[in-house]
């Protein structure tokens, strides 16, 4: 069964023991950072940094608002990271998480480019690279666990558990809340669905969520052309096959001709 | 039959100022790919995990579509039975070979895991354009090699082979054909999955029609541009019938292109973003008026004054033109929505450069030593 | 749209492809599954080590390694989470900046040498000797015997666990030491100040979990989402419930983000706005009508000749900026007993006069004084009194933002009046909640390493109230109330500290005690004090267990001045600080400063063993789970060790001074210490048998028994360790209310909620059914008890149940009068017995309310480096706060040196309002610099919208707000190396009027780019 994590902002106090315990569990080691006037750091994700907590201040119905985004890999349904990546190093498993063979993965970073939400990183740093992002703690999720950042949540922004579940979770809290929600449920439909859901308080544009966003399943767009390959070697094979023929039968019509005409 | 007339290539100098200049680029750029392979991509270039791909990728799609001359001939003469340009069929497949290997060298470096390059060949993922791609890449060179290999084997008069390989000519082409429309077109679809991210400028389900198409203007471009620099490097006498039949060529071929595009970005409402101004309104006007305007005007005045100086300099605007955009679409369409301006290193730029002088070395040499400007006579 | 699906794809290509596509994987060899890292590990349980909430954690290891740590999900406070700090706790044992060898100073060196512990240890106690006998002071000028020395100090402990707390205790006062403090007097001693006058205890009354029981959460002085990231997992189901969150700060901060009220006052004038509040809950008769008649000394009748004119109370000597308190007092019934005017009519009872005194904070006078908009007062006012209709409930959440204040003690005070007020004192979802610190710095102040107190909230002997121990007793122990047991516990202590040697003969060894006197320049022996002496030169020797003064500390140019006219420092600490680094410190000259240093390598809280104590008064045990790294030890260890060496000294010495506290020490916990066996002593046992006791209602004052520390007795009721009640499991909580009273043990007897006698009504019957603590069941008359009752509910002897209406009468049984205190009486806050407003140290306005400006008891220290900036200064026009990041620990060394915390918060920086930073032209993100006259200290500008400037009385102020966590040593040290990024070279040492409390939150500054 597809998991999923709800992400509901209304509750996420900003604490960073998400970020924090994505490192401690995946045994990634800290960037060397600044302050550049904000609380948020690292300034991006990284080959080290698989989530991060953006921090983003503003105004809505004349209300002062300091939102705080936990940003990481979507674990989209369809992802256009594992449909991008040529080797299957990328692979969507059936219980959500979109996972890395490391194995495989020749570095061509075609997958970085792919993803929507830009969350694929790379180890540029290392004479053999790798490609990093949140695994959604594949590991931990196969053995009854929860993901770490879930886990340590100290007032329960995210919840874990079955996609519909959290699904329908997300659509009560909107429901019996409407005036504390936005009506609308960030994941559900971008990019042809993702496994993790957020809710909100504030638009979602005004906290730098990417709103534009086609609903549909992004591989779906080369698959498209990716379909047609069959028929295009089957049909170029005929056409030209055809066209050869025929300038070939002309040639050695012509070159009758000739002969007739010089014969005759 | 045919026969061959071999015309005095072996006085063709191998040491010249401009010969050594390329010697000099080529070994810079092995001592950059060396230093490239030991510390790794972060160091030696400016790309970023905002900007995954940058020059590499941008000269990769480009040298593609300038080798696009080797289908395109192959086909004119051999499917279309166009027989005049096989003159300059073996110069466009050994450009074109030259350009797969260009781009394959280009590749290995540029992605991370270069000793891994052969992955692709067992690990399967048929849904990834790039597996697609690679794969047709990997064919195509193949049979570039092979259509390139009589010119090889006759120099060591291994006819026997020869006969072989001609037997298996048509076919050859045909596949060659295939793989070259497939991979050229998806060299487009590569940026399909790019809805949000691709500039609408140059975002659109058509591009991959709008690389093969206009790979096949480029390869003509190419042979033209070849021609008249050979001409004027190696000393051969120009074929002005050969050239004003691929001006006509050209003249339709880019039209059909310009407007192709025309109506793909009216129809799909982008035209207001072409006069915004801003690099990326610049970037694509620069490559529809230089690459594509320009030349089809000049062409098309060309082919009722003699004179060639403009056919020349529209085949190099054409290239550029097409360079430019794959530039734009793997690089400068990207950069808004990235928040980053990304401009090649030094290293990037030392390959690249090395790469392609090294192709121009490679051209020099085998021109000299094989039988590449051959005139091909009627035995009848 | 294509819909070609994977299966139709290959159908068209004939099966051929994925016939292929077998064979990629048998070429590539690698698998995509990561093993699960901890499959194999050993699992110990621990509790941070950051702050009071007390979340679990587990502690995975392999081969003597942490391999990994996460939150406990059986942990009832955190149920498996944490925050950013406790989700870093891996880095703490897995850290190269770890100290593990001993480092030794010598005077005037500029190197430090790793030396042998043994021969550090004997050093330093033979420095210690030297500097005490030199220095002690056997009788004072009176010809009282006091037993001390002013030479040697002491500070830290709230992040050691209680058994090395409770040896610090022994040890330092064995030693006659006098200068003896620690975290708590930064941090909540106010709060001790303001809670026990008003209650009885100090301490927080109810517990983080039961915080989702509320109706409203009122954060005022304080920022649970940065501070105390765990609160807000209880915060948030009480929202969840429906609660409001009301939040009161000069800042947005990330608790603000989840209110539901935000109110922007200035700081330093909580009084006002609580005073205002109350004025309106009376006005509009919003107040618990039953709760304030039968609970409270509302209806008490007040000396007639009490008074009150222009912010005076009546006994104001401007002299000695000190009260004569005899006004204060309650009229007296024959019986001696106040009386009282049940109907509240009386012009003379404290509800009249509290009326009276709160008529003047108007919403307008409230208004010019905070800064906060009338509209604003009223949402806010309205929405916390709505909880004073019976069966609701409302809390205060409060911290630094109230205790750090010249005015602390009235600051909570006044939240105490307001909650009574509303009736929501002993209530399930109410109380105030002042939410502890560090770690442990609950169970440090129970232990009292504090000079004025020794262990369970007894008084320390002083020279001329105490002479001897009958006085001390005579003069400490109440009639009423259930202080009226403290012989039992003072004996108790005092033989648990010399056991046999304390006889009833010898008074128990009274006179091994210290006594204090007036201590330096009058100003006792607190914080301040502490380091003004030691700025004099009068104090010798240091001994810090883990804390960073050279960070923490008030006005740090005068503390890191001080540590340099000291002989000897002795750093007990995980990490190189600030302060046992201070001789290097930018612009220091080494070779011109003569203290010798001792830096010993401590081990880190999952290096050792023993039990903490969060703020609700949880007492939790923690497991070691690897050896301490390096050479490092528990700081169990070291007290033991060091003990051993002074013994060995005074023993051997014939001409040693008074050795007799030290030699005759009741000290046998074996060479490598048993931490089990100090825990049993803290519990208690008799002293004839060594049984451990049930608890302190065991205790006697014969002699025959020994206990450590009452409050906590029972913790330890049994010899095992399965009797150690601070590592009991049991989940269950059958009151849904969130008690869990078979998780750990919460002291006073495993109460979890106390003055919980008044969560029901006369009858006994709760306000609230859902909300039943206790309950009277009057079909079978007896008590129905979801918490352990914290009244007489039972007849010790007899068995029998007390009726309600009994208890009724005594719902506050540590007070005197048994009941809470609206009106404080005989100067138990030296302020006066209501609050009242004044301005802070340093302000720019002057005090609307009256002409007294400043708190009219607060002590004005005069050393070369106290300097003050003038009312309305043209040259430092601008308010500065200092306050906490959620990343950041403290003084720094916990968090700066883990690198996964340095990276999230690497630099000082300073926030402002977008109008002053345009008003100086300073761009976002710049290093500008913030100056007053007694410091400066560098930051980036960080301007947002999160800070505004206040109208206060027409006048537009700025404030700004400096994180305080920053110094200059450690992985990250605030910015570029060679600079001091310590937020607390601005501050003052000036400190409240009752304990001395720094004023860390209030002070003027200019800021400038730089
Ligand atoms: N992350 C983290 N957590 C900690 C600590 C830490 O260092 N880091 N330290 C621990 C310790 S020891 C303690 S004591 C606690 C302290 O916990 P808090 O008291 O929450 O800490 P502060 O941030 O110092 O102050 C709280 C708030 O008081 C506000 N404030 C300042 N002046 C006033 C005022 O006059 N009135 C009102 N209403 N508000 C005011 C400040 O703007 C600030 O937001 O936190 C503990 N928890
Ligand atoms: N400006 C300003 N200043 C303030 C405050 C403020 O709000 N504003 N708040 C004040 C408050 S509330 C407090 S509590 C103080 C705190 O001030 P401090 O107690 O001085 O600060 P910490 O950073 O907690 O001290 C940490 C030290 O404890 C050591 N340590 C940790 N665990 C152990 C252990 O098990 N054994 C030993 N031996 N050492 C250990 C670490 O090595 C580290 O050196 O600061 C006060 N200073
Ligand atoms: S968010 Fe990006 S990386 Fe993650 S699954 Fe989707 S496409 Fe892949
Ligand atoms: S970089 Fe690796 S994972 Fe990403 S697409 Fe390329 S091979 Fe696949
Ligand atoms: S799911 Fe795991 S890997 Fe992903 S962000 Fe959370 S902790 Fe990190
Ligand atoms: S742990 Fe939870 S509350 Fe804290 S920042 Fe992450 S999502 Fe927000
Ligand atoms: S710092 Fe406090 S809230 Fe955070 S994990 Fe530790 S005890 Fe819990
Ligand atoms: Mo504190």
């Amino acid at each position: 069964m597809p998991k999923g994590v709800l992400v509901d902002l209304t509750k996420c106090i900003g604490c960073r023991g998400c970020q924090v315990s994505c490192k401690q569990w995946n045994g990634l080691d800290a960037e060397v950072t600044t302050c550049e006037g904000s609380y948020e750091n690292p300034p991006a994700l990284k080959s080290n940094t698989y989530t991060k907590i953006r921090f983003v201040e503003g105004e809505e119905n004349n209300k002062f608002f300091w939102g705080f985004i936990k940003t990481q890999c979507m674990h989209c349904k369809e992802p256009a990271c594992v449909s991008a990546c040529l080797v299957g190093s990328l692979k969507k498993s059936p219980e959500g998480p979109v996972t890395y063979d490391s194995g495989k993965c020749i570095g061509c970073r075609y997958c970085m480019l792919a993803c929507p939400f830009s969350i694929p990183t790379f180890e540029w740093n290392k004479a053999f690279p790798l490609v990093k992002k949140c695994t959604f703690c594949a590991d931990r999720i196969s053995e009854g666990e929860t993901p770490s950042c879930v886990k340590t949540c100290p007032s329960d922004a995210l919840q874990f558990g079955e996609y519909d579940i959290i699904l329908k979770e997300a659509e009560n809290r909107i429901n019996s809340n409407p005036n504390k929600y936005i009506n609308y449920i960030y994941g559900k439909d971008e990019v042809g669905g993702t496994s993790w859901l957020y809710i909100s308080g504030i638009s979602f544009d005004k906290l730098g969520f990417k709103t534009q966003l086609s609903k549909e399943a992004l591989p779906n767009l080369t698959w498209k052309s990716l379909v047609k390959i069959p028929y295009v070697v089957g049909g170029l094979a005929v056409v030209l096959s055809g066209l050869w023929f025929i300038t070939k039968r002309k040639e050695e019509v012509n070159k009758l001709e000739k002969t007739h005409k010089s014969e005759g | 039959m045919e026969t061959i007339t071999v015309m005095d290539n072996k006085k063709i100098p191998l040491f010249t100022f401009g010969t050594i200049i390329l010697m000099f680029l080529a070994a810079l750029g092995v001592i950059s790919a060396i230093y490239r392979l030991v510390v790794g991509l972060g160091a030696t270039t400016n790309l970023s995990d905002k900007v995954p791909w940058g020059l590499w990728i941008g000269m990769d799609l480009s040298l593609v579509a300038l080798s696009g001359c080797g289908f395109t001939f192959a086909a004119l003469v051999y499917i279309f039975n166009f027989k005049k340009y096989h003159l300059v069929l073996r110069r466009a497949i050994l450009m074109g070979l030259l350009g797969y290997i260009s781009f394959s060298i280009i590749l290995f470096l540029e992605i991370g895991r270069s000793f891994r390059f052969w992955h692709p060949i067992v690990m399967w993922q048929h849904h990834s354009v790039l597996f697609e791609v690679t794969w047709c890449v990997m064919l195509y060179t193949t049979v570039l090699a092979l259509e390139f290999c009589p010119i090889l084997l006759e120099r060591f008069k291994m006819s026997k082979l020869i006969k072989i390989i001609h037997a298996v000519t048509i076919p050859l082409v045909m596949a060659g054909i295939i793989l070259s429309t497939l991979h050229q077109s998806s060299l487009g679809s590569l940026f399909l999955i790019l809805p949000n991210k691709l500039h609408p400028l140059w975002y659109t389900s058509l591009l991959p029609y709008l690389f093969l198409f206009s790979a096949v203007m480029v390869g003509i471009a190419m042979v033209i541009f070849e021609s008249f620099t050979s001409s004027k490097i190696f000393n051969i006498k120009l074929n002005s019938d050969i050239i004003s039949g691929l001006v006509k060529f050209e003249v339709f071929v880019l039209s059909g292109y310009l407007i192709f595009k025309i109506i793909d970005i009216v129809n799909r409402g982008a035209l207001p973003f072409v006069f915004t101004g801003g690099l990326e309104s610049n970037m694509f006007l620069f490559e529809v008026i230089i690459g594509l305007i320009i030349p089809v005007v000049l062409l098309f005045m060309s082919m009722f004054k003699n004179s060639s100086t403009p056919i020349f300099v529209s085949s190099i605007m054409i290239i550029i033109g097409v360079i430019t955009n794959r530039i734009n679409v793997s690089i400068i369409g990207l950069m808004r929505q990235s928040n980053t301006v990304y401009f090649p290193s030094l290293i990037e730029f030392f390959i690249t450069i090395g790469v392609i002088a090294g192709g121009l070395l490679a051209f020099r040499i085998i021109v000299k030593y094989f039988n590449v400007f051959h005139e091909v006579e009627n035995s009848e | 749209m294509n819909n070609i699906t994977r299966r139709e794809f290959f159908k068209f290509t004939g099966g051929a492809i994925p016939a292929v596509i077998g064979l990629p994987s048998l070429l590539s060899a690698e698998s995509t599954t990561t093993d699960y890292k901890i499959k194999y590990a050993k699992e110990t349980t621990t509790i941070c080590p950051f702050c009071a909430v007390g979340c679990g954690i587990i502690v995975h290891t392999e081969d003597g390694k942490v391999i990994n740590t996460e939150g406990d999900s059986d942990h009832p406070i955190n149920e498996g989470s944490l925050c950013s700090k406790g989700s870093a706790v891996y880095q703490i044992p897995n850290n190269a900046r770890r100290l593990t060898k001993m480092l030794y100073r010598a005077p005037k060196s500029n190197v430090w040498e790793e030396k042998d512990l043994d021969w550090a240890i004997s050093e330093v106690a033979k420095r210690i000797k030297a500097a005490r006998d030199k220095s002690f002071i056997p009788v004072d000028p009176a010809g009282v015997t006091v037993n001390r020395t002013e030479a040697i100090a002491s500070i830290g402990g709230a992040a050691l666990n209680n058994e090395e707390c409770y040896l610090i205790t022994k040890l330092t006062r064995a030693l006659g030491v006098v200068y003896f403090e620690h975290e708590a007097r930064l941090c909540h001693s106010s709060t001790v100040a303001a809670l026990g006058p008003s209650f009885g205890r100090g301490a927080m009354t109810n517990h983080w979990i039961d915080i989702k029981n509320s109706d409203c959460v009122f954060i005022i002085g304080s920022n649970p989402a940065e501070n105390h990231p765990m609160a807000f997992k209880w915060i948030m189901k009480a929202k969840e419930n429906g609660a409001k969150i009301l939040v009161a700060d000069p800042r947005f901060t990330r608790s603000a983000s989840k209110s539901d009220i935000y109110v922007r006052l200035r700081p330093g004038t909580d009084i006002a706005l609580i005073g205002g509040i109350i004025n309106y809950c009376i006005k509009n008769k919003l107040y618990h009508e039953q709760y304030v008649k039968e609970y409270t000394n509302a209806s008490f009748l007040v000396d007639p000749n009490f008074s009150f004119n222009d912010g005076l109370f009546g006994g104001y000597d401007s002299k000695k900026r000190a009260y004569d308190v005899t006004t204060w007092d309650y009229q007296k019934n024959e019986q001696g007993k106040p009386s009282v005017d049940v109907t509240l009519q009386s012009p003379q009872c404290v509800f009249q006069l509290m009326k009276k005194h709160y008529s003047r904070y108007t919403l307008n006078v409230v208004q010019k004084i905070t800064g906060i908009t009338k509209e604003k007062f009223e949402e806010l006012a309205k929405a916390f009194c709505e909880t004073g209709k019976s069966g609701k409930s409302g809390t205060i959440l409060y911290a630094m933002g109230a205790t750090q204040h010249t005015t602390a003690t009235q600051y909570i005070r006044s939240y105490a009046i307001l909650q009574l007020l509303l009736g929501n004192m002993g209530m399930p979802g109410g109380g105030i909640n002042a939410m502890r610190g560090e770690s442990n710095v609950q169970g440090s102040t129970d232990m009292a390493l504090l000079f004025h107190l020794v262990p369970g909230y007894m008084s320390s002997p002083k020279a001329v109230d105490h002479p001897t121990l009958a006085k001390y007793l005579e003069k400490e122990t109440p009639y009423t109330s259930f202080w009226s047991n403290k012989p039992k516990f003072f004996v108790s202590l005092l033989k648990a500290f010399w056991g046999d040697k304390a006889t009833k003969a010898n008074d128990f060894c009274y006179d091994y005690l210290p006594k204090i006197g007036s201590g330096y320049k009058g100003g006792g022996y607190s914080w301040i004090a502490l380091f003004e002496a030691m700025y004099d030169g009068k104090i010798k020797g240091l001994i810090n267990w883990g804390m960073n003064p050279a960070v923490s500390g008030p006005n740090s140019n005068l503390t890191l001045k001080g540590l340099e006219n000291l002989d000897f420092l002795v750093d007990f600490s995980l990490w190189e600080t600030e302060t046992s680094s201070f001789w290097n410190r930018p612009g220091a000259d080494p070779s011109s400063i003569k203290t010798e240093v001792f830096l010993f390598p401590a081990a880190s809280s999952v290096e050792k063993e023993g039990s903490i104590s969060n703020s609700g008064r949880w007492i939790q045990w923690r497991y070691k789970a690897i050896e301490p790294v390096g050479d490092a030890k528990s700081d169990l260890w070291y007290l033991n060790k060091l003990h051993k060496e002074l013994k060995k000294l005074y023993k051997k010495d014939n001409k040693a001074v008074f050795p007799d506290p030290i030699v005759n020490l009741n000290w046998d916990y074996g060479d490598e210490p048993d931490v089990h066996l100090v825990a049993k002593e803290i519990n208690g046992y008799t002293v004839a048998d060594k049984i451990q006791l049930l608890n302190f209602t065991k205790l006697a004052d014969d002699g025959s028994t020994a206990c450590g520390n009452w409050i906590m007795s029972g913790f330890y009721p049994g010899p095992d360790k399965k009797d150690n009640k601070a590592s009991q499991r049991n989940k269950e909580d059958k009151s849904n209310l969130g008690l869990y009273s078979g998780w750990a043990y919460a002291w006073p007897l495993n109460r979890r909620i106390i003055y919980n006698r008044c969560s029901a009504d006369t009858n006994g019957k709760p306000w609230n059914n859902k909300k039943a603590l206790v309950n009277w069941d009057s079909v079978s008359n007896q008590w129905v008890n979801n918490d352990i009752p914290d009244f007489g509910w039972k007849d010790a002897k007899t068995g029998n149940m007390v009726p309600p209406e009994k208890s009724a009468q005594a719902p506050y049984i540590m007070l005197p009068e048994l009941h809470a205190r609206f009106f404080v009486p005989k100067g138990a806050t030296k302020e006066g017995p209501f609050p009242e407003h004044y301005e802070p140290f340093e302000s720019p306005v002057k005090n609307l309310l009256s002409s007294q400006q400043i708190n009219p008891v607060i002590k004005i220290w005069d050393a070369d480096l106290d300097k003050r900036a003038q009312i309305d200064s043209k040259e430092f026009p601008i308010i500065a706060t200092t306050y906490r990041l959620t990343e950041h620990w403290q003084a720094g060394p916990m968090t700066r040196n883990l690198p996964w915390l340095a990276e999230l918060m690497p630099e000082m920086f300073v926030e402002l309002s977008p109008a002053l930073a345009k008003a100086k032209n300073i761009n976002n993100g710049e290093w500008v610099k913030i100056v007053n006259l007694r410091g400066d200290c560098m930051a980036r500008a960080c301007i947002t919208d999160r800070i505004q400037a206040l109208n206060v009385d027409g006048k537009l102020t700025e404030v700004v707000a400096l994180p305080w966590h920053f110094g200059f040593f450690g992985y990250v040290t605030g910015g570029p190396d060679n600079k001091n990024y310590a937020a607390n070279q601005l501050t003052a040492n000036v400190g409240d009027g009752n304990t001395m409390i720094p004023e860390y939150k209030v002070f003027l500054c200019d800021i400038r780019k730089t």
